[in-house]
């Protein structure tokens, strides 16, 4: 029993193969991980010259991360729009509380959280006016199985997006963070500014919750 | 497979779309010039000019209806006192 809850709440860390495809990905991530630290060191000079006034330097920083926040903004919002006002968001507060940004983490983590605050909070004002989607007979057949997944990537990111839509914000945001964003459950606590524990807890629920949502909804 | 087994499958799916392409680059200076507060009204500087002329003009009067005299002249002998 307690093995299976540990197992419930802590899945072990999925296995590398370094055999066959398995070292290209590493050899991938290990040319991600210069690149971001190479990035890291870039973005420290233009934070250090933003604060000093240079607009410039702001707008590299801008350049630089728009597509990663754009990604991350598209979880929030379907509508290419809204996403695009959102990122444009995220980066007027990041400037305006550039000041508190201690450097103790890369930039872009730093950003992502203020991403993460922004579009919970959008999350919420839209829960407060009226449910965002809808899902129809065949949706609900393709989430449990009974009809062919979506064979694009884009139509399977709408679907999940109008499934959890039906979640409120902290259970919408969670799963997001894990299961979308790939997020560990520490990098998903660092994002929502919950604690590693606090985080366990609300995912085990927020799973849950979507467990009784697939089972009965559509019916 | 169970629901949760499959939502896991198709997140990981959705997870390979593409990023939009977006730049905001050349707004984000627009809007932060835009919002930029109005300068602040300096209340504590307005208000001790302000009370200074106030005690100023009070003390005049003062010194005015002090002297007794129906003329102007006591307002201002101290400053013809003071003048040579």
């Amino acid at each position: 029993m307690t093995a299976a809850l540990s197992a419930m709440l802590w899945p072990p860390p999925p296995a590398i193969d370094l055999a066959g495809g398995g070292a290209l990905a590493w050899l991938h991530h290990a040319a991600h991980a210069c690149a971001a630290a190479h990035d890291h060191d870039d973005d420290a000079g233009d934070v250090a010259d933003a604060l000093a006034g240079d607009e410039e330097a702001y707008c590299r920083l801008v350049l630089r991360h728009q597509r990663d926040i754009a990604a991350q903004m598209r979880r929030f919002s379907r509508d290419p729009a809204v996403a695009e006002e959102l990122v444009h968001e995220v980066f007027v507060e990041a400037y305006l509380s550039l000041r508190s940004y201690r450097a103790t983490a890369p930039w872009l983590h730093w950003l992502r959280r203020i991403a993460v605050r922004l579009g919970y909070r959008h999350w919420a004002k839209r829960r407060a006016r009226r449910p965002e989607v809808a899902l129809s007979a065949e949706d609900w057949a393709r989430l449990r199985g009974a009809s062919p997944a979506p064979a694009e990537a884009a139509d399977a990111a709408d679907l999940v997006y109008a499934l959890l839509a039906q979640l409120a914000p902290s259970d919408r945001l969670v799963l997001t963070l894990l299961y979308l964003d790939g997020c560990t459950m520490a990098e998903a606590a660092a994002r929502a500014g919950w604690t590693v524990v606090g985080t366990k807890v609300r995912a085990f629920r927020a799973r849950g919750r979507l467990k009784a949502l697939l089972e009965r909804g559509g019916t | 497979m169970t629901p949760l087994d499959r939502f896991s499958d198709l997140a990981a799916h959705a997870r390979q779309e593409a990023a939009p392409a977006v730049d905001i680059s050349g707004r984000v200076f627009d809007t932060l010039r835009r919002r930029q507060p109005a300068p602040a009204v300096p209340w504590d500087e307005l208000l001790f000019g302000a009370s200074s002329v106030v005690a100023a003009c009070a003390a005049a009067a003062l010194f005015w209806l002090g002297s007794g005299n129906d003329s102007f002249l006591p307002l201002f002998s101290p400053f013809l006192m003071v003048l040579p």
